[in-house]
């Protein structure tokens, strides 16, 4: 990694009795589009707001392109932010919004006209700059307040929750708008969701954050592929959480059947684990065994189906052990199938995709 | 402590700075003249500390308590007639289909443009010994706690009304319709759904009539004859009996039923959680022709005696010899014949309602503006909106006496402005502080959060950002706040009786002294210009909201 634009180190802070962050650090490098994800409370805007300067943190430093601007107030700081519940000022029109930062000697009217045009024609509002935020629709006064955040070319821009207001088709469009407006600027940009799939598609890296603490780094792969731990396993995207007990290596008992696991590391014999495993990583196999070589393969009643367009979601029961599973088949395959409530079938769970946590592991 | 200002930027450091000059002003003006007036009811009149003497002195002298038992029944007798009339007026005006609710609702609220006095003269030409309507009474006499009572239901009505019209408007249809569909009664509907959805408006209504009738001081003045109440009480001690200490000490038994209110009224604000969340539907009254009919001839008839009570005074106003000369004249207008100061009372009053208008407002909005958009500084931040919350409860002639003591202490650094216009504005914008701040405070607290951390992101001061976007959206609160200040202050008299100069005697105050040197029809103009004032202002402040609204509707969403 390159020398990082923001450094962030050992940042805590406490509301009362409460720690909202817990020895926080991380890097980020310039450019980098990053996504704060954790359910609500867990911390994430409150991040933010420390970078920002909004709020002040208790202990630990923060560097800006080795600037320490730990003790500075927002207005010394260099960024831009946007906020979910837009901020736009009501008796200004979209440009004097957008134009609003765009004050004092550096700015003759020219330039400031300028810069203006060019930001709407950015954003795709130069038909609206006459019109007041209340006569626009959410996703429009949402690239009002992106315009008018990156007016002054902030080196980071801050997105708080951005897209949550928004209907999800717009939220969608907008998406898309923003993760291109990103590669065309390359500003380092930090964006805060409790929306997985919003973190997914957009960033480079995420930040998963839980009560206060960083869960885990990585690229959106990365963190749906290797989640580090069972929380993560389950906040980003779907996944069957299952209590299992130590056997022998790469063995385990699931509520007396066996699974077997390609985690082969030691254990002691009867220690408690969690094994993660995704919808997805399910398979559905329509009449008795096809193949005994298949491991993890038992019979099961399909209990409830969801049709999601793409796919089905069908929650199935294990009679062996009383344990049920959701998996999810593609569409055409549940319609060859014929899948129906009380149908029976055989369910196999994929070995190489299963995923394996700690003793104590607890799923949120 | 110097470490603690340098590591702020400067707009906080201004913003602190803000609040400590609020915090200040709300001492000076406030605090520390009221904590004068307590030390002085420890006092005798040469200074000399006697303790709790003046206190036994005064709940050993029958005349001085029975005038204390006379302002508590008298004003819960108030509360109880003005509450029930102004509840079902209100009803009418919010859930009934009865016609002209526009006009009612002004019709009941002219009383808030007039001084408390006005009421009284007019029921001394209806009732007094030479009245109109005297044979109605069969040889009550008006004077006395009769004509206190109709006097002060009058004054009082439309603050009541205002506050349980709010009440009655929140209301959810489906709370209704629920009630319907379970099959309840009309009556028990109104019993287990409107009474308690009011209820907290009631409680709070309650207080503030109370509150109002108990430290009113006109009324009583005018048409109490000699039923003494406790406002009667201090200005006897004060200027009758020059007896300070003694004016000391009725001015804090006045103040203590109306902090008792006050603190009361707080707790149930308190207690009340919103009834009304988001996806509440607003309730449409249906028609329902017996209920409305009656409705209607009631409104008619309250609105009606309001008319006939303002009219008396207008008419009055314009008689040559009342009773044995009826034709109209100027002649009551040419104040110079009634009272030295003549029209120049009048003026005097414009000025210091202007000037309460001007300063007021602008201490008021900035300083609301400090208080709720400054970061940190959390104690001194709450013990500034406690000071500016406090002025409620103190009644105008116990402010005023404080103001005495307080600044008319030999070599007081501000004695300078005793005397003067300067302190009875100072005076004015402190009686009225905290309504004005409320609504200061509501209106920016509509305003999103974070437009302030937008600003600071893009490196615009405050004081940019309060010219620029806070002041244009907060204008019609602006505007409400600045004709508070002006309607109040042209119409008091209670705070200003205290403390008027040679040269700046109040038209309020000349309407007390024409009425008790008999010039009743002097009185009686007065009390119609400063009726004919107010109601101009209102007039003016309504055209110009309505061009505010008209200029500002794009971007206002209401």
């Amino acid at each position: 990694m390159t020398v990082p634009y923001l450094d962030v180190n050992n940042i805590s802070k406490r509301f009362g009795h409460l720690w909202a962050l817990r020895d926080v650090s991380l890097q980020i490098s310039p450019g980098e589009f990053v996504c704060f994800l954790g359910p609500s409370g867990c911390g994430k805007t409150t991040l933010l707001r420390i970078i920002a300067g909004l709020e002040k943190h208790d202990s630990g430093s923060m560097m800006q392109m080795g600037r320490d601007i730990s003790g500075l107030p927002p207005s010394q700081r260099d960024f831009g932010i946007v906020f979910q519940s837009y901020a736009l000022f009501p008796n200004l029109n979209v440009r004097d919004n957008v134009g609003y930062g765009l004050q004092g000697k550096a700015w003759s009217r020219e330039k400031r006209q300028v810069r203006v045009d060019e930001l709407l024609s950015l954003v795709g509002l130069s038909a609206s700059a006459s019109q007041y935020p209340a006569q626009l629709s959410g996703g429009m006064q949402q690239r009002v307040a992106l315009a008018r955040a990156l007016a002054t070319s902030p080196g980071l821009l801050l997105l708080d929750e951005p897209l949550s207001a928004l209907d999800a088709r717009v939220r969608a469009h907008l998406r898309t708008e923003l993760r291109q407006l990103h590669q065309r600027l390359g500003v380092t940009t930090i964006m805060v969701t409790h929306d997985q799939e919003e973190a997914l598609s957009l960033a480079d890296r995420i930040v998963v954050i839980n009560q206060g603490r960083i869960e885990q780094v990585g690229t959106p792969q990365e963190i749906y592929q290797q989640p580090r731990s069972a929380f993560v396993a389950d906040f980003v995207g779907k996944t069957n959480p299952l209590q299992v007990q130590w056997l022998s290596p790469g063995r385990f008992d699931w509520h007396g059947i066996e699974l077997s696991c390609e985690h082969t590391s030691p254990q002691s014999l009867g220690e408690m684990f969690t094994l993660a495993l995704r919808p997805e990583d399910i398979v559905l196999h329509a009449h008795d065994r096809p193949d005994l070589q298949v491991s993890n393969c038992y019979p099961a009643q399909v209990q409830d189906l969801e049709f999601l367009g793409a796919f089905c979601r069908v929650r199935v029961h294990l009679p062996i052990n009383g344990q049920s599973l959701v998996a999810d088949v593609p569409s055409a395959q549940a319609a060859r199938m014929g899948l129906t409530r009380s149908h029976q079938v055989f369910v196999g769970l994929s070995a190489e995709r299963m995923q394996v946590f700690g003793p104590n592991a607890s799923v949120a | 402590m110097l470490s603690y200002w340098r590591q702020l930027d400067s707009d906080s450091a201004w913003m602190r700075v803000g609040v400590l000059l609020l915090g200040l002003w709300l001492l000076v003006t406030l605090v520390v003249p009221l904590g004068t007036l307590l030390s002085k009811s420890f006092e005798d009149a040469n200074g000399t500390w006697v303790g709790l003497n003046n206190y036994a002195r005064y709940f050993a002298t029958p005349s001085l308590t029975d005038s204390l038992w006379n302002s508590v029944w008298v004003s819960t007798v108030v509360a109880g007639i003005t509450l029930t009339l102004a509840y079902v007026y209100a009803f009418a005006l919010t859930r009934s289909a009865i016609p002209g609710k526009g006009v009612f609702k002004a019709l009941a609220l002219i009383p808030i443009l007039a001084p408390s006095l006005l009421p009284a003269i007019s029921l001394i030409y209806l009732f007094g010994n030479q009245g109109l309507l005297k044979d109605l009474l069969f040889g009550t006499s008006i004077y006395g706690p009769l004509g206190i009572v109709i006097a002060q239901v009058f004054y009082c009505f439309p603050h009541a009304l205002m506050i349980l019209v709010v009440a009655l408007s929140l209301a959810d249809a489906r709370h209704y319709e629920a009630a319907r569909v379970l099959g309840a009664s009309p009556f028990r509907t109104f019993m287990t759904v409107t009474l308690p959805g009011s209820k907290y408006g009631l409680i709070s209504a309650g207080f503030v009539v109370f509150t109002l009738a108990i430290t009113d001081f006109g009324i009583p003045k005018v048409i109490g004859g000699r039923f003494n109440v406790l406002a009667t009480d201090i200005f006897k001690q004060v200027i009758g009996q020059q007896n300070f200490s003694m004016g000391a000490v009725v001015g804090f038994v006045l103040l203590l039923p109306a902090v008792i209110a006050f603190v009361a009224d707080r707790w149930v604000q308190h207690r009340q959680v919103a009834l009304l969340s988001g996806r509440s539907v607003p309730l449409v009254p249906s028609q329902h022709t017996p209920r409305d009919v009656g409705l209607l001839i009631f409104c008619a008839l309250v609105a009606g005696a309001f008319l006939v009570i303002l009219g008396m005074a207008v008419w009055a106003s314009f008689v040559t010899r009342w009773p044995y000369n009826l034709n109209l004249t100027w002649a009551n207008y040419q104040f110079e014949n009634f009272d030295s100061e003549g029209w120049n009372a009048y003026f005097n009053s414009l000025r210091m309602a202007a000037w309460t208008a001007v300063v007021g407002t602008l201490v008021v909005f900035a300083g609301a503006f400090v208080l709720e958009k400054t970061r940190g500084f959390v104690l001194i931040r709450h013990a500034t909106q406690l000071m500016a919350m406090l002025s409620m409860a103190v009644p105008g002639l116990v402010l005023g006496l404080s103001y005495i003591f307080f600044f008319n202490a030999p070599g007081h650094p501000l004695g300078f402005i005793y005397g003067t216009m300067a302190i009875l504005v100072l005076n004015s914008v402190a009686h009225f502080y905290t309504v004005s701040h409320i609504t200061a405070t509501t209106a920016l607290k509509q305003l999103d959060s974070e437009f302030e951390s937008v600003s600071a992101s893009l490196k615009i001061s405050v004081g940019r950002m309060f010219k620029r976007v806070t002041v244009p959206v907060c204008l019609p609160a602006i505007l409400d706040i600045s004709i508070y200040f002006f309607v109040n202050a042209m119409t008091t008299v209670s705070a200003v009786i205290f403390l008027y100069g040679s040269h700046t005697k109040l038209a309020a105050v000349s309407i007390v002294q024409m009425d008790e040197a008999g010039s009743t029809a002097a009185a009686a103009a007065m009390a119609v210009m400063i009726v004919a004032t107010s109601a101009a202002v209102k007039v003016i402040h309504s055209l110009l909201t309505y061009q505010l609204r008209q200029k500002t509707q794009a971007w206002r969403v209401r």
